[in-house]
């Protein structure tokens, strides 16, 4: 993928595909004398000023969906431990206690935090589209602010950590963007 | 002014120089003729999410150009100024103007 493909993938997140064509063919143009960086910049600028304003034109709807997305991850986060509870038991009771302990256990929360920011993602970009990058941005942003349940003014600097932590496992739901404003443009243009 | 839509600064300054420019008027000479005309170049994303954003209230339109080799085989986008954004500068300029008549700003000609 070159560079301009690279640039037009990366604005047509945020644009429609002709909007993000003419905007790099803009960009390579201006772009000609003045270098790479100031290219990359451009593009990198225009594409979050078009999410800014994607965010700012209807905040209370990005900000509902983002929260029901916070609050789906949360119910699904409790039933998912509800579940934990009975594997643990059953492999405790079968395997012995010893069987925890394993390394592989160390990935069962965080592959499922992953596991469901993708989806939740992908789900939330159902329901908004044309704005599926800023409605998961936001739940990203959001929804670990559910760690501040257990906020202890003690450990702040863990509580930060936690956040900033819980957001990065969150991270697939911009994947579960660009999977779903793909479906949505097929829908679209099908 | 119930139900008219309000035009910011910038809007003004892009729906200006896509008349100026005319039939030419793409993101580039957009840019251009701001820079010419206001000694600010604009940047780039704040120009073309005005653009979006002035298409979407139905103020501008555009349409595609041919593919040129010097914009790696992408077509320019060129924009037109509709009634409903001529109307809206007609009336933002217009109270620019009776706002202007009251003041006596030096350097600047009055009418």
């Amino acid at each position: 993928m070159n560079r301009f493909k690279t640039a037009e993938w990366i604005l047509s997140l945020v644009t429609s595909r002709e909007r993000a064509a003419s905007t790099v063919g803009d960009l390579t143009e201006r772009g000609e004398p003045r270098g790479t960086l100031w290219f990359w910049s451009g593009v990198l600028r225009t594409a979050a000023s078009l999410l800014w304003r994607d965010i700012t034109e209807h905040p209370v709807r990005v900000a509902g969906l983002a929260l029901v997305g916070a609050a789906v991850d949360f119910a699904g986060l409790l039933l998912f431990a509800a579940f934990s509870g009975i594997v643990f038991f059953f492999v405790a009771f079968w395997l012995g206690g010893d069987a925890l302990k394993a390394p592989v256990w160390k990935l069962w929360v965080p592959s499922f935090t992953l596991i469901a920011s993708l989806l939740i993602g992908r789900s939330l970009s159902r329901l908004a589209p044309g704005r599926e990058f800023a409605v998961c941005l936001i739940y990203v942003i959001l929804a670990p602010a559910c760690g501040l349940l257990d906020f202890s003014p003690a450990n702040f600097a863990g509580l930060v950590l936690g956040l900033l932590g819980d957001a990065a496992l969150r991270m697939p739901a911009l994947a579960g963007a660009v999977w779903g404003r793909y479906r949505n443009s097929a829908r679209t243009s099908g | 002014m119930a139900g008219a839509t309000s035009l910011g600064e910038f809007e003004q300054i892009v729906l200006l120089a896509i008349l100026r420019l005319g039939t030419d008027a793409y993101g580039v000479t957009i840019g251009a003729e701001i820079a010419a005309c206001t000694g600010r170049e604009p940047a780039p994303g704040a120009l073309y999410t005005t653009l979006d954003r002035l298409e979407d209230k139905g103020m501008v339109s555009s349409r595609l150009g041919d593919p040129t080799p010097q914009r790696g085989g992408r077509a320019k986008r060129y924009f037109t100024v509709n009634t409903k954004g001529l109307a809206a500068i007609t009336r933002a300029q217009q109270s620019y103007r009776r706002l202007l008549a009251g003041c006596r700003i030096p350097g600047l000609a009055h009418e």
